[in-house]
C-alpha cells in the first residue's frame, strides 16, 4: 500500500509540470504585446509599460516561469488587473455556487445513472435495456447549456414551475437554494447520468460473464444478492473511475451552464474575464481547475486502492 | 455540454486488437462494407440525418435570404410562411441563419476532426514506435488531458483573440491527446505482432514499418474515433461561441444564435428553439453514426452490442419449435438459424 | 479402485444419486442453434466417482452445468430428464425450487480457481456465504464450520486463510477453499469440472487425494471431469467417454483400460503417457480437429479421424449399445460403445500393427 501511495505521488509530478508549462503558456500564446492587448488599443505607451513591468513581462522567459511557479506555490495567482484584486480572493468568492451546483449535478447523476445502467444490464436485450441504451444517447448528444436552454423555456418561461435565473446560497435557506438550483443541475447532471449508465451497463455485463458468478450461483445465492452482492461491488470500481475521471469536465461543465442561468460563480467570472481579457484570472482559474481535476483523480485512485483488495495488498502476498 | 468534450472519450470501450487486422483493402470489401452499413439501421439513419444536415448547409444559404440582412420592421416575427424559423431582434431570418450556421459548425468540426486525427495519428505512431518519444509525448498528453476541454479552448480564444482558425487551433490542441492515445495503443497491439518483428529484421526503415505497415492498421480505431471529435468540437464550438469566445459575430453560429435567443428568451422562444433542435440532431446523428461504425469496423466490440441476447432469444424459440417437429427423425441442430430471424 | 459400485445400478431402488437420460443441451447463437450435449445417458451411485473424460469442446462442462442448471436459461433450451436421488427431476424445478438444491445437495468444483472466488471479498466471507446460504447457523457458527471445512482440506494456516483474499492464496489454496465451498453442506453429488487441470503435478495429486478421502467420508457421489486419463486410472470406478456431446464409451475404469472399444478411446489412450511407455518416442497424437458444432457431420461423429472409417459409418448415426467382445470378462451390458465395427477393431489392429510397424 504504501509502495502504491509512493508511485502514485511520483506520477502526479510530470502531468503537474506540463499543466503548469501549459498554464504559464496561456499568456504567452498572445500573437503581439501581452500586456498591450489586455490593455486595449487606446492604452497609453507608459500604462503598457507598467503593466509589463507588474507582470513582469520585461524578465527572461525562464525566470518569469519560475517565479510564477514559485509564487502559485504560495498561492499567489497575480492580481486581476481590471478587478484589481487577488486573483485568489476572486476565484474563491466565485467558487461557492460552482461548487454547489456541481455536486448536486453529480448526486443526481449517481442517482439515476448507476440505478439505470444496472436495469440495461439486468435485462440486456429487452425493451428496458433499449430505452435505457436510448436515453443515454440523447444525454450524451444534447450539450448541456443547450438542455439548460429548453428546460429553462419549459419550466421557467411557459411553465413557470420554476426561477428562470439567479442563484441563492444554501445558508439562505435549502428549499430556495433547490427551487434555483434544480434546472441547471438537472442540466448539467444529464450528461453525467448518460455516461454513468453507460458505465455501469457495461461494467454489470462484464462482471456477469466472470467465474465468480457461476460459483455464487452455484452456491445457491440468490440472483438478487448476487447481482448486488457480488457484481455491483465488482463493478464498482470502474464506475468510481468514470466519475473521477468526468468530476473535472462537471466543474468545467458547470461554469458553462452557470451563465445560462445567471449564477454568480466561475463561469461568469470567467465570462467576464473574456470580456474584459483579463488573462491572468483565466489563467487563475484553469490552474485551479486542472490541479483540481488531478488531485480528484489521485483521490480517486487510493479510493479504488481501498476498496480493491488486489491493489491494496500488492506487493504483501503471503 | 463540455462532458462530451472530454469524457466520452474515456466511456467508450477502446477499439482494440480485433479491428487491427485488416491490411489491404480491396474493392470487393469496401462495397461490402457499404452494404453492412446500409444494413445498420442506427449507422444508417445517423448518416442519412447527417446529410441532410450537410445538404441544409450547403444549399440552404443559396435558397434562403442573406443570413445578414438586417430589416428593423421585421424584427421578432414568430414563424410564418414568410419566415418558417421566425425573425431575430435584428430583422434577420433565423432559417438563413441556421442555415449558414451549419456551415460554421460542421466546417469547425469536420476540419477539426481531419487536424485531430493527423496530428493524433501522428504522435500516436511515433509514440508507440520510440520510447523516448513515448514517454515525452504521453507525459504532456496527460497533462492535457487533465484541462477541462471547454476550459482549455476557453483560455486559449482568450490568449489567440476571437477569430474562427483560432477555434479550429484551440480545439485541435485539446482534442488532439485523446485520439493519440487510442493510436498508439492500438498501434502497440501491432508492433508486437510478429510481422513487425520480421520486417525489421530485414532492415526495413522505421519510416517505412510506421507509415506502411503499422499505419494501416489503425485506421479503424482512427476513423471512429475521429467521428466523435467531430461530434465533440461541434459542442465544444457551440459552447465557446454561446458564451462569447468562439465564432465572432455577426457570422451565425449555431452557438452564437443560442446566445442571442437566450437574451430573448421570454419573447422569442423560436430563435433558442430552431438552432438547439438543429445542434441536438447533428450530435446525435454523428453519435449514432459514430458508434455505427465501431460496430462495423471492430469486431470485437460487436459481439458486445446489446441485440445478441434478444436475437439469439428469438432464435431458441424459433428453433425450439422446429426440434420439437423433427425430434423423431433428426437430432442433429439447426443451423444459421439466428440469421434469418 | 473398487468395481463393486459398477453393479448397483441394475438393483431396483439403486441408490443412484443422480440419473441423466437422453440429456440434450442446444444454445442459441448468433450462428444459429448448437446442442452442445446430444442424448447423453449416466448414472452416478452414493460413493462413486464417474469420470467424464473427452477432448476439450466435446461438452464436458455443458453436462455439468445442465445438471446444475447454471447456465443462461434465456438462451438455453434442456431436453430429458435428470433424476437427482431417485425422485427429483431437476429439469422441471422451477428457479426457486431448484436454488435450495445448489450448493446444498449439490456442490461444484470449478476448473480454474482463481477466477471462480470473487477477488473482492474474503475467504471467510465467500464461505460463510455459501454456509449460511443454506443453513440458520448464526455468523459465528458458519465462521466456525468453515474453518473446519478448511482444516479437513489440509490448508496451512486455515485461520490465517479465512482472513485473506484471493489473490494472496496460491493456486493449489485456492482449489483446497473451492473444494471446501463445495463440500461445506455436504452435498449427496459433488461435480468436479477439471479441478486439477490448473494445477501442478504434485499439487494435483494432494487435490485427487482428498476428493478421494470426501468420497469415502460423506459418501458422495462424485462426477469427475477431466481430460487427463491418467487421472481417470487414479481415482475413477466408472467411466464414460464423450465426443463432440455424445457419449461414445460407458464402463468401468479396468475395462476402459484394458479392453477400450471405441477408436476415440483407443486413440486417447495411445495419448496418454504412462510409466510403461517409453518416453523417448513422441506419443501418437489424434489426427485432425474436432469438428465445430455447427457442422456436426452425419453419421458416426468421429468418422472423418478414425483410421477404421469406412462408408457405413457416415450413413447413418451408430448407436450406443452393448460390447460384445467374446471372452471379455465384463458382464454384458455393463460396456456401452458407439461404434458399429467395436468388435472387429482387435483383428484389424493385429494385422494392422505389423504393416505400421514396417511403414515406420
Ligand atoms: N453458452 C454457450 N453458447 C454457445 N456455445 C457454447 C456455450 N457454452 C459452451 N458452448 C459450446 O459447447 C461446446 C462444449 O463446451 P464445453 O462443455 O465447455 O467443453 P469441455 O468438454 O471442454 O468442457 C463447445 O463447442 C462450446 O463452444
Ligand atoms: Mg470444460
Amino acid at each position: 500500500m504504501a509502495g502504491y501511495l509512493m508511485r502514485r505521488v511520483l506520477a502526479l509530478v510530470p502531468v503537474l509540470c506540463v499543466v503548469a508549462v501549459v498554464t504559464f503558456g496561456l499568456m504567452h500564446m498572445m500573437p503581439g504585446d501581452a500586456a498591450a492587448v489586455m490593455l486595449g488599443p487606446d492604452a497609453s505607451e507608459e500604462q503598457v509599460e507598467a503593466l509589463r513591468e507588474s507582470l513582469g513581462l520585461n524578465e527572461p522567459l525562464i525566470v518569469q516561469f519560475f517565479s510564477w511557479v514559485g509564487s502559485a506555490l504560495t498561492g499567489d495567482l497575480g492580481t486581476s488587473f481590471f478587478i484589481g484584486l487577488p486573483v485568489t480572493e476572486v476565484l474563491f468568492a466565485a467558487l461557492g455556487p460552482t461548487i454547489n451546483l456541481a455536486l448536486l449535478a453529480q448526486v443526481l447523476a449517481i442517482l439515476i445513472g448507476v440505478p439505470a445502467g444496472i436495469l440495461a444490464a439486468k435485462r440486456q436485450g429487452t425493451g428496458a435495456d433499449q430505452a435505457v441504451m436510448a436515453g443515454a444517447l440523447m444525454g450524451i448528444s444534447v450539450p448541456s447549456f443547450l438542455l439548460g436552454l429548453f428546460l429553462m423555456l419549459i419550466f421557467g418561461v411557459w411553465l413557470g414551475w420554476l426561477p428562470v435565473a439567479g442563484y441563492v446560497p444554501p445558508e439562505d435557506g435549502l428549499a430556495d437554494a433547490l427551487r434555483y438550483l434544480a434546472l441547471p443541475a438537472v442540466a448539467l447532471g444529464s450528461m453525467q447520468a448518460a455516461l454513468i449508465a453507460r458505465m455501469t451497463r457495461t461494467a454489470m455485463l462484464d462482471t456477469f460473464s466472470k467465474n465468480y458468478m457461476k460459483t455464487a450461483k452455484a452456491k445457491g445465492v440468490r440472483a438478487r444478492v448476487s447481482l448486488y452482492k457480488h457484481a455491483l461491488r465488482n463493478a464498482a470500481l470502474p464506475i468510481i473511475t468514470t466519475i473521477g475521471q468526468t468530476l473535472g469536465t462537471l466543474i468545467a461543465g458547470a461554469a458553462v451552464v452557470e451563465t445560462v442561468f445567471n449564477i454568480p460563480g466561475i463561469g461568469q467570472l470567467v465570462v467576464n474575464s473574456v470580456e474584459r481579457r483579463d488573462l491572468v484570472v483565466i489563467q487563475g482559474v484553469v490552474l485551479l481547475i486542472a490541479v483540481a481535476y488531478v488531485l480528484i483523480n489521485f483521490f480517486v485512485d487510493i479510493l479504488y486502492s481501498v476498496l480493491d483488495p488486489r491493489v491494496r495488498f500488492a506487493g504483501g502476498d503471503s | 455540454m463540455t462532458h462530451s468534450t472530454t469524457t466520452p472519450h474515456s466511456a467508450r470501450p477502446d477499439i482494440t486488437v480485433g479491428s487491427l487486422n485488416r491490411i489491404d483493402k480491396t474493392r470487393s470489401r469496401r462495397s461490402k462494407f457499404l452494404r453492412r452499413f446500409a444494413a445498420h439501421k442506427l449507422a444508417f439513419t445517423g448518416g442519412s440525418i447527417l446529410v441532410i444536415v450537410t445538404l441544409v448547409a450547403i444549399f440552404g444559404p443559396m435558397l434562403t435570404p442573406s443570413p445578414f440582412d438586417v430589416a428593423g420592421a421585421n424584427r421578432l416575427q414568430p414563424p410564418s410562411l414568410e419566415h418558417p424559423f421566425g425573425t431575430d431582434n435584428y430583422g434577420r431570418d433565423v432559417l438563413a441563419r441556421v442555415a449558414e450556421g451549419a456551415r460554421v459548425s460542421l466546417f469547425v468540426g469536420a476540419f477539426t476532426a481531419v487536424c485531430t486525427a493527423v496530428l493524433g495519428c501522428a504522435v500516436g505512431l511515433y509514440a508507440a514506435y520510440n520510447r523516448v518519444a513515448d514517454m515525452i509525448l504521453m507525459r504532456i498528453s496527460d497533462g492535457l488531458m487533465a484541462f477541462p476541454a471547454i476550459l482549455l479552448a476557453i483560455a486559449i480564444m482568450a490568449a489567440l483573440g476571437q477569430q474562427t482558425s483560432n477555434v479550429i487551433i484551440a480545439l485541435t490542441i485539446v482534442f488532439t491527446p485523446y485520439v493519440a492515445r487510442i493510436v498508439r495503443s492500438s498501434a502497440l497491439v501491432v508492433r508486437e505482432q510478429t510481422f513487425v518483428e520480421a520486417l525489421k529484421a530485414q532492415g526495413a526503415s522505421r519510416t517505412r514499418i510506421i507509415w506502411i505497415n503499422i499505419a494501416p492498421n489503425v485506421v479503424s480505431p482512427l476513423i471512429v474515433q475521429a467521428t466523435f471529435v467531430f461530434a465533440d468540437s461541434i459542442i465544444t464550438e457551440a459552447a465557446l461561441s454561446f458564451l462569447g469566445a468562439g465564432v465572432p459575430p455577426p457570422a451565425p453560429s449555431w452557438g452564437n444564435m443560442l446566445l442571442d435567443g437566450k437574451n430573448l428568451i421570454y419573447t422569442a422562444w423560436w430563435m433558442t428553439v430552431f438552432p438547439g433542435v438543429f445542434i441536438m440532431s447533428t450530435i446525435l446523428a454523428i453519435n449514432l453514426l459514430g458508434d455505427g461504425l465501431r460496430d462495423l469496423l471492430d469486431p470485437t466490440y460487436r459481439s458486445k452490442t446489446s441485440g445478441r441476447k434478444r436475437k439469439a432469444r428469438k432464435a431458441a424459440r424459433a428453433a425450439a419449435r422446429q426440434t420439437a417437429a423433427h425430434q423423431s427423425t433428426a437430432s442433429r441442430p439447426t443451423t444459421r438459424e439466428g440469421e434469418s430471424s | 479402485m473398487t468395481t463393486t459400485h459398477a453393479e448397483n445400478h441394475d438393483d431396483a431402488g439403486s441408490p443412484d444419486v443422480l440419473r441423466v437420460r437422453d440429456l440434450r443441451t442446444s444454445f442459441a447463437t448468433e450462428d444459429g442453434l448448437v446442442t452442445a450435449v446430444d442424448g447423453v445417458s449416466f448414472h452416478v451411485a452414493r460413493g462413486e466417482i464417474l469420470g467424464i473424460v473427452g477432448e476439450s469442446g466435446c461438452g464436458k462442462s455443458v453436462t455439468a452445468e445442465s445438471v446444475m442448471r447454471l447456465l443462461d436459461e434465456d438462451t438455453t433450451d434442456y431436453d430429458g430428464s435428470v433424476t437427482f436421488d431417485g425422485t427429483t427431476e431437476l429439469l422441471e424445478l422451477t428457479e426457486d425450487q431448484m436454488r435450495p438444491y445448489r450448493g446444498s445437495r449439490l456442490g461444484m468444483i470449478f476448473q480454474d480457481p482463481m477466477s471462480s472466488l470473487n477477488p473482492v471479498y474474503t475467504i471467510g466471507n465467500q464461505l460463510i456465504e455459501a454456509i449460511r446460504t443454506h443453513t440458520r447457523l448464526t455468523k459465528q457458527q458458519a465462521a466456525d464450520k468453515a474453518l473446519q471445512m478448511l482444516q479437513i482440506t489440509g490448508i496451512p494456516e486455515p485461520e490465517l486463510r479465512l482472513r485473506q483474499y484471493p489473490h494472496q492464496l496460491s493456486g493449489g489454496q485456492r482449489q483446497r477453499v473451492v473444494i471446501a465451498m463445495a463440500m461445506c453442506c455436504e452435498p449427496d453429488l459433488l461435480i468436479a469440472d477439471e479441478p486439477t487441470t490448473a494445477l501442478d503435478v504434485t499439487t494435483q495429486a494432494q487435490i485427487l487425494r482428498l476428493i478421494d478421502d470426501l468420497r469415502c467420508n460423506y459418501d458422495t457421489g462424485t462426477m469427475f471431469i477431466t481430460h487427463d486419463l491418467g487421472v481417470v486410472a487414479e481415482i475413477c470406478d466408472r467411466v464414460i467417454v464423450m465426443y463432440l456431446g455424445q457419449v461414445i464409451e460407458d464402463t468401468d475404469v479396468h475395462t476402459l483400460f484394458d479392453e477400450p472399444a471405441h477408436p476415440y478411446t483407443r486413440g486417447l489412450l495411445a495419448s496418454t503417457p504412462s510409466l510403461e511407455t517409453d518416453n523417448s518416442k513422441d506419443l501418437p497424437i489424434i489426427p485432425g480437429a474436432v469438428p465445430t458444432l455447427t457442422q456436426v457431420p452425419d453419421g458416426c461423429r468421429f468418422a472423418a479421424r478414425c483410421p477404421f472409417a469406412i462408408d457405413e459409418c457416415t450413413r447413418a448415426t451408430p448407436e450406443l449399445r452393448p460390447h460384445q467382445r467374446p471372452g471379455s470378462h465384463t458382464a454384458a451390458g455393463d460396456h456401452l460403445v458407439r461404434c458399429i465395427r467395436a468388435e472387429e477393431i482387435p483383428d484389424l489392429l493385429s494385422t494392422g500393427d505389423e504393416q505400421e510397424d514396417t511403414d515406420d
